[in-house]
């Protein structure tokens, strides 16, 4: 059975002797599109107009105008049993040249080069996502730096409430299907549209080919947690990967770090929880190039942020230099200090509907579908969610020696309290829930057994003795080692 | 394991060009009447009612028989189903959508021309009464081959609520012997409930009575085959007892001549977010057999009323898993959030307000759309000369449809099963 990604030693320290921080900033532009508040509201001047735009009128300077851009494209994922690279913890030795680079161009330039040259005869999953790319680049330079580099989830989008937004659609085609002229569309999952044009339905509106582009609009009114996914062919896209959390925040001047705008409903963590499950079969067959009957989608990995345990626990310093860097950077792994208020935000993009327990604690829900209930808060243990829908919760602990928990290599007391889905048959890797389909792999492990049999959609929240944590600066970051 | 060959290919199943035509030219000239202005909205719950025989004050009797017939999917399947029909009437599918107001005593009698016993069952009622049947596990029923049972209840609670077999639910409920029961509050037929805050657009109320079927299930009881409701594995998925994209086409179409119910959503643009009228009523049943997760685009939907009884608080969501079995109320508008164009509206059009981009280097899926051309509510524009458009007059187009994305599919051709379109129209309509 395989033993738990855990990576090569690397102290905090040496990562910031590195120039860590230029590390952690390259997983910014994978995890996150837009920090909350901070510099990037100084951003007010639009994109010089390619071809494709018209330039947009000018704003009034209370609106803030941000642009994006996402790019679309395929490449393959890992897993515990469908690995990559033959030492997937040890792509690459972070500490030296040139991945030690003083040159932080230098430095991300290497690493992804060494993270996206797979072998051929490799074991992982093929899949489809939306990955973040700069937005003066040209369609040939996106294509250059990301096309078969894929990421999922998509990456985190965070806007404040009035913002305007232009989230610019380049579709790079599929390295894996050079056959396959798929277009992609981007769906925003529970908006308001001010029109079908810009919902991304393509069979209702328009969808954007290979080689091109196209500029979505819209301006982010509703506080709360959604999600967005290709709407192309859905059936098969979404479940390829093409799919990420967007949130919308109240108005930071009013209410900063929280989740509605509602003095109940403030912060001190925010962490985006995407849950999902994997039918590994249609990604065999697409890359086959074999055809899938959707009607038979029967998964057999249930995954949270697009890992499924124990990759799930791994922090963002975990993952440098394993084979999860750039290629599923979002950590499912929730850390607090004590007595720290923690923002969950789930979306559920998959088919099938989950209870999400957690153990030794209790949520407060405050929003359904970005509604904030109000009156109508709950307090429970257990998140029942169905596909395409979103919930917001609140957790708060303080540390207590005499809990179940742990120490780090940081030397760092935590509590560790469970949050799992509650069907053991989903806390398997790569098993079947039925057996109408033979699978030679599909022997139901003992999971509670030892801890290498668990897998599947389980994390856990760690409060950590003291205040041990910096604050965040965007959503999921994590600081230091799981272990 | 499966009966069927599948289709090579994943594309956009529309093997029904024809009728989605039919709805733009509009029922003029399918009917062969002379031209008047179409209606305002098809497929409104209040045409599709049945409110049996109510020559006694306070009554109303429905006499039903079962059925078997033939539901056709959208991908040349044809799937045998038994239902419930009116007596005498031709055989259709979804059963008759049976309507009576607060405060009256319903009475079904029921013809069973099954080859085993058959009955139903009222969900959410109380106070049911068989007679004339024989006892069954949970209500009295009519024989096979001409056996008859008669239930009566007191229709106290105004709501949405299904009505099913109470027989081998699992064979009988997989076939279709399923249907919709609404009781109108005597407040008024415009009301779900007796609440003025419940009130809704008497020409705006729409039925999503959602139904999963195993085609290989149904073929075993067509051949005489063992039938194993644990291997069940859908394939196949309707709204009002059609799948998409047939549900868009109006009531009674002659193409579909089992399936006379449509499930399009159609309303118009409320111009002023402060002053709303009366929207549209939803009403979801869930006559499946498993769980569906429905996913309205467009707007948040309002959740009034839940298994035939109004909430105390109403909350809005853009996702109901709907349980297998069960009802919700819900109200809908589209609102235009930007304030943006309608015609003769007077307000800005997109092209001034946003970066509009060039849609000539854009995809149109298999040539065919529902895109009007123009951004902007109630204006067309032109499209690429290989698009064909079933737009009408600009109006908008959003689905509602399962997230549970495998259910999106006629069996393996995409964007179908269950899921229907809201088509929102300029204020006015398209022909004010």
């Amino acid at each position: 059975m395989k033993k738990p990604l855990i990576p090569r030693r690397l102290t905090r320290r040496d990562f910031i002797k590195l120039g860590g921080s230029g590390a952690l900033a390259t997983l910014v532009t994978g995890t996150y599109l837009l920090r909350a508040g901070g510099p990037d509201r100084s951003l007010a001047a639009p994109m010089a107009p390619s071809s494709a735009l018209s330039a947009p009128p000018a704003r009034p300077k209370a609106q803030m105008t941000r642009l994006l851009r996402l790019a679309a494209t395929d490449g393959f994922f890992s897993f515990p049993g469908r690995r990559i690279f033959s030492d997937p913890d040890n792509v690459y030795d972070p500490n030296v040249a040139p991945y030690n680079d003083v040159d932080p161009e230098v430095r991300e330039a290497a690493r992804r080069e060494a993270i996206f040259n797979i072998p051929d005869d490799h074991n992982g999953l093929y899949g489809f996502g939306f990955v973040g790319a700069a937005v003066p680049d040209t369609i040939a330079e996106v294509i250059n730096k990301h096309k078969g580099r894929v990421q999922h989830p998509a990456p985190i989008i965070g806007v404040d409430s009035g913002d305007e937004l232009y989230i610019t659609v380049t579709n790079l085609g599929l390295v894996g299907r050079p056959d396959l002229d798929d277009s992609h569309t981007v769906h925003w999952h529970g908006f308001d549209n001010p029109n079908a044009v810009f919902d991304g339905v393509p069979e209702v509106s328009i969808a954007v080919p290979p080689a091109r582009d196209f500029a979505y609009f819209f301006r982010p009114r509703r506080e709360g947690t959604y999600m967005y996914h290709c709407h192309f062919e859905d059936s098969e896209h979404v479940q390829m990967g093409m799919d990420g959390i967007v949130f919308i925040r109240p108005d930071p001047d009013s209410y900063p770090n929280h989740a509605y705008p509602d003095g109940s409903t403030a912060f001190d963590r925010e962490y985006t929880l995407l849950f999902n499950e994997l039918d590994t079969t249609p990604h065999d067959n697409l890359i086959n190039v074999q055809e899938f009957i959707w009607s038979d989608y029967d998964p057999n990995y249930w995954v949270i942020n697009g890992r499924t345990y124990p990759d799930t626990i791994l922090t963002e310093e975990d993952i440098i230099g394993t084979e999860l860097e750039y290629r599923q950077p979002i950590s499912s792994l929730i850390q607090a200090n004590s007595g720290d208020t923690v923002l969950l935000r789930m979306s559920s993009l998959g088919y099938q509907q989950q209870a999400m327990q957690l153990l030794g604690g209790r949520l407060t829900v405050i929003g359904h579908d970005s509604n904030f209930l109000g009156p109508l808060t709950y307090n429970t243990h257990t998140i029942y969610i169905g596909p395409g829908e979103s919930r917001d919760a609140l957790f708060s602990a303080t540390y207590d020696a005499s809990l179940p928990g742990g120490t780090d290599s940081d030397g760092r007391n935590y509590n560790v309290y469970w949050f799992k889905n509650h069907q053991p048959q989903r806390l398997v890797n790569g098993s079947h829930e039925n057996d109408n389909l033979a699978d030679p792999n599909a022997a139901i492990e003992d999971i509670y057994g030892t801890d290498a049999s668990l897998g599947g959609q389980i994390t856990q929240i760690r409060v950590y003795q003291g205040s041990p944590l910096d604050p965040q600066t965007r959503p999921n970051e994590t600081f230091g080692p799981s272990s | 394991m499966f009966h069927k060959i599948p289709i090579k290919k994943v594309r956009l199943g529309l093997l029904t060009l024809v009728g989605m035509l039919a709805l733009v030219i509009l029922p003029a000239t399918v009917i062969g009447r002379p031209s008047v202005a179409p209606a305002a909205a098809p497929s409104s719950v209040s045409d599709i009612c049945e409110t049996g025989d109510t020559t006694t004050p306070g009554t109303a009797v429905f006499d039903l028989e079962t059925k078997t017939g033939h539901l056709q999917t959208p991908d040349g399947n044809t799937i045998l189903m038994w239902t419930y029909n009116l007596d005498g009437e031709a055989f259709q599918i979804p059963s008759p959508v049976l309507c009576v107001t607060q405060g009256t005593t319903i009475t079904i009698n029921l013809t069973n021309n099954l080859s085993e016993p058959s009955s139903i069952i009222f969900p959410g009622q109380t106070g049911v009464t068989p007679s004339g049947g024989t006892a069954g596990l949970f209500t009295d029923e009519a024989a096979a081959s001409g056996g008859t049972v008669s239930y009566s209840f007191f229709a106290s609670e105004p709501g949405t609520y299904l009505y099913e077999s109470g027989t081998n639910p699992h064979k009988q409920v997989e076939m279709g012997l399923y249907g919709a029961l609404i009781i109108r509050p005597t407040m008024g037929a415009n009301f779900a409930y007796n609440d003025a805050t419940t009130a809704f657009d008497p020409e705006r109320e729409f039925l999503i009575l959602i139904h999963d079927m195993d085609s290989t299930l149904h073929q075993a009881v067509e051949l005489g085959n063992p039938y194993d409701i644990t291997t069940k594995h859908d394939h196949y998925w309707t709204i009002n007892g059609r799948s998409f994209p047939d549900v868009l086409a109006p009531n009674n179409v002659p193409w579909l001549p089992n399936q006379p119910y449509g499930a399009l959503v159609w309303i118009e643009a409320s111009p002023d977010p402060d002053n709303l009228p009366p929207g549209a009523l939803i009403r979801y049943i869930n006559a499946g057999l498993e769980n569906h997760p429905y996913h309205p685009h467009g707007n948040h939907m309002r959740v009034i009323g839940r298994d035939g009884r109004q909430l105390s608080l109403p909350f809005e969501n853009f996702g109901t898993t709907i349980g297998s079995g069960q009802t919700y109320d819900l109200q809908f508008w589209w609102v235009n959030v930007e304030g943006w164009f309608y015609p003769g509206g007077g307000g800005p059009l997109i092209r001034d307000q946003v970066t509009y981009p060039n849609i000539l280097n854009l995809v149109f899926k298999d040539g065919l759309t529902w895109f009007s051309g123009d951004p902007d509510l109630g204006v067309k524009a032109d499209l690429p000369v290989d698009a064909t458009s079933f737009n009408e007059c600009g109006e908008f187009y959003f689905p509602w449809h399962s997230h549970a994305l495998n259910e999106f599919q006629n069996f393996d051709e995409g964007f179908g099963g269950l899921a229907t379109l809201v088509r929102v129209d300029p204020p006015g309509g398209c022909n004010p």
